[in-house]
């Protein structure tokens, strides 16, 4: 029985690599997460390589690129119960790949590839989710004790976000923030990893506790804004609640508006269908403007009745 | 008046544009401008939801809400005694920028009321196009409501900054819109779109050539990347659902249209003696959006989900207890059970509760193995409404159920439920 202890998917990867090379049955593995000292680490890998029992003589195997991918995703899940568990499932699965050819991932109803598959989703929504709902906060002064990083010039904006994503995937989120706010120094800040950029150079550092960050003024228009492109004629709180889990309105400014807003909607609707009309000629009589300018546009809209009919094609 | 309050009334005068799509763009980033913004061809991020279930992913305002026309079912016409607000053009490209940099939203969906001309209402909507793109080198979404009377060459340059471009059938028939939207001409809205469908297609057919040639050069300039949408509303008139299916039909055929949107006629606050309020029809509105997936991507016609019977309550309209592809299976039971392991591709899609998806994996399944009854909740499919429908090597609904005369009655309680979903 080998064990070892992991500490990313390339860390993973190597052992994988030697394992297989070894032609080491999955069974005979035992995978621990990184804190616990394993019985053997990486460094004497090299000795369990027996020349004699590798199952190819070149010593590499050909992985579907596909799978690589998916195991590289799954490692960012992160299982509370069983943090190594996704280890010995994704070595699980190499072993069979290369024993049993790359049909085994077509195996939908296969326990082992349900789970690849389920780590795979939820890492992605966790990934989606980070994408969405990270929200940025302009602090007046470089606060180096909140991010622990330089401070830029005196008066450069400077943005940082708090969020708690359930999965371990700052690192891989990063560039795409990167890629998107290129012309902005911010930090995202993570119990897990914190992604720095400065306009130049991305930094991934360890993970901080909750810092206090100061309440960025902005937040009042927002608010402004959610609250106004409601419609509380169509209320549909369930809706938003599987879309927007309770579970994120801590990051969002927004979520204290909601439940107001879903409180008064009836009266507000009721309000609206009870309250007396207006006559549409009101402004056409008041303005002499309006009228002529109206009077116009629909002598110019007059349409002869003989072709007045349903046949909306273009010309 | 400060710009808050004027936030205020201008995204709640634009909150009736059911469109927030923003997806399905070009690529873009900000690496080489070194400023703010990104898209992606595919999925769009939705920043936030409303409480009524909808997406924010745009912020979606009016430049103003002074409006010169009368359109009845309309919160912005010219009569109503709502307030009035006029953004200026740094007021709406600051605030754009401030939201994009929270990571509120994706961009911006501007729209207007229509001051003074069309000409000069477009161009100050193009005036902050313009300044987003270029003073502030944005990359994020942008898409711009198109006023149909504009000029061509404003046309042009707002297909040149935008990532969409729309224009507003408002109504299903011509008579309508002529009734409630009187300065409307639906002409002019039809060879808008005409207009503005040729510049998409040429900017496309140039990038293929581009490609094919090796020649960036010969791209031709931009041109509203993700296409054109249109939006129609659902109860202000008369028209059934085959009335306005067929509209939308007839829109995604002669201009290509990304979406049309159906926006169900929502109380508003000081409406026309012209048209009373109700309360919005919502289901209504959800079943035209199934039924228009099901014209696009099923191959239905207009005609066999709309009850066409004579004696129907409701000719021309959808059902509003079940989905219109479950309707149209218990109006057609004698094309059913459907025996999955035979059936062609096309009529396992005609399967109530089996979408495009689950129908080829069933198809790829049988080849391997015979299809069992257990296959089908494995697929995680609705087994309690598929098993009236199908037959598989272990399974064959009898067919007293199937000819039964209250045999719809069987999905009403899947009908209340899904009123509370969509309610």
């Amino acid at each position: 029985m080998y064990s070892f202890s992991v500490t990313d998917f390339e860390n993973w990867r190597t052992i994988a690599r030697t394992l297989l090379q070894a032609n080491v049955d999955p069974s005979n593995v035992s995978w621990q997460p990184p804190e616990q000292q394993g019985l053997f680490s990486p460094s004497a890998l090299e000795a369990i390589i027996d020349p004699a029992k590798s199952v190819r003589s070149s010593g590499t195997h050909k992985i579907p690129r596909q799978f690589l991918q998916r195991a590289k995703q799954a490692a960012c899940f992160s299982d509370m119960k069983d943090p190594a568990r996704k280890w010995s499932i994704l070595y699980s699965l190499l072993w069979r790949i290369v024993h049993y050819g790359n049909g085994t991932l077509l195996l939908t109803s296969d326990p082992e590839v349900r789970c690849l598959d389920s780590m795979c989703k939820a890492v992605s929504r966790d990934k989606h989710k980070m994408k969405a709902f990270v929200r940025f906060q302009q602090v007046a002064n470089h606060n180096v004790a909140v991010t622990g990083q330089e401070c830029p010039e005196d008066g450069a904006e400077y943005y940082v976000a708090w969020f708690e994503p359930s999965h371990a995937i700052v690192e891989s989120v990063a560039p795409f923030f990167v890629k998107r706010f290129t012309g902005m120094h911010w930090s995202i800040l993570t119990p897990g990893g914190c992604a720095h950029w400065d306009m130049e150079q991305l930094t991934v550092t360890e993970g901080v506790p909750k810092p206090d960050i100061d309440t960025d003024s902005f937040d009042i228009f927002w608010k402004a804004y959610y609250c106004n492109i409601f419609n509380p004629a169509r209320l549909k709180e369930q809706a938003m609640r599987s879309e927007m889990p309770k579970k994120y309105w801590k990051y969002l400014p927004e979520a204290a508006c909601i439940h107001d807003l879903t409180r008064g909607a009836t009266a507000v609707t009721e309000q609206m269908i009870d309250a007396p009309t207006t006559n549409s000629d009101r402004a056409r009589e008041k303005s002499r403007i309006v009228a002529q300018f109206q009077n116009t546009l629909r002598l110019k809209n007059r349409i002869d009745p003989d072709t007045d009919n349903f046949s909306d094609t273009p010309p | 008046m400060d710009v808050l309050q004027k936030l205020e009334i201008l995204a709640d005068a634009a909150k009736y544009d059911a469109s927030c799509a923003s997806s399905g763009t070009e690529s873009r980033n900000s690496l080489k401008t070194k400023s703010i913004g990104s898209t992606s061809p595919g999925m769009g991020i939705c920043h936030s939801y409303t409480p009524d279930g909808r997406c924010i992913s745009l912020l979606k305002i009016l430049l103003t809400n002074f409006c010169l026309y009368e359109c009845a079912y309309c919160v912005n016409r010219t009569s109503s005694n709502v307030p009035r607000a006029r953004f200026s053009i740094d007021e709406v490209v600051n605030l754009t920028m401030e939201f994009y940099k929270r990571n509120y939203i994706e961009g911006l969906f501007l729209s207007s009321g229509i001051i003074k001309s069309a000409d000069y209402t477009m161009e100050q909507v193009v005036a902050v196009a313009r300044k987003l793109r270029l003073e502030h080198r944005f990359g994020g979404y942008i898409h711009l409501k198109t006023i149909p009377e504009a000029s061509p060459e404003l046309l042009a340059e707002a297909g040149l900054y935008a990532d969409r471009l729309s224009i507003n059938v408002e109504l299903p028939s011509e008579t309508s819109l002529k009734r409630l939207a009187p300065e409307k001409n639906a002409q002019s809205i039809v060879r808008s779109m005409a207009n503005l469908s040729s510049g998409i297609e040429e900017y496309k057919e140039s990038r293929k050539l581009a490609r094919k040639k090796a020649n960036k050069k010969l791209i031709a300039p931009k041109f509203s990347p993700s296409g054109q949408s249109t939006q129609m509303i659902v109860g202000a008139d008369t028209s059934n659902d085959a009335i306005i299916l067929r509209k939308a039909s007839q829109l995604y055929k002669s201009f290509k249209m990304k979406r049309v949107y159906y926006s169900a006629f929502s109380p508003i606050p000081d409406a026309s003696s012209e048209l009373p309020l109700k309360s919005p029809p919502l289901v209504r509105e959800h079943r035209l959006y199934q039924a228009d997936w099901l014209l696009r991507f099923y191959g239905y016609g207009i005609d066999e989900l709309t009850d066409v019977t004579n004696d129907s309550p409701s000719p021309g309209m959808l059902s509003l207890d079940v989905d219109p592809k479950l309707a149209w299976a218990i109006r057609h039971r004698d094309a059913f059970p459907v025996d999955l392991n035979r059936a062609d591709f096309e009529t396992i899609l005609r399967v109530p509760g089996i979408g495009v998806i689950n129908a080829r994996r069933l198809v790829a399944q049988r080849k391997v193995a015979a299809l069992r009854y257990q296959d089908l909740s494995k697929l995680r499919l609705p087994v309690e409404k598929l098993k009236y429908f199908v037959t598989t090597i272990d399974h064959r609904p009898k067919p007293a159920q199937l000819d039964a005369a209250n045999f719809s009655s069987l999905f009403v309680a899947q009908k209340s439920q899904q009123m509370n979903l969509f309610e």
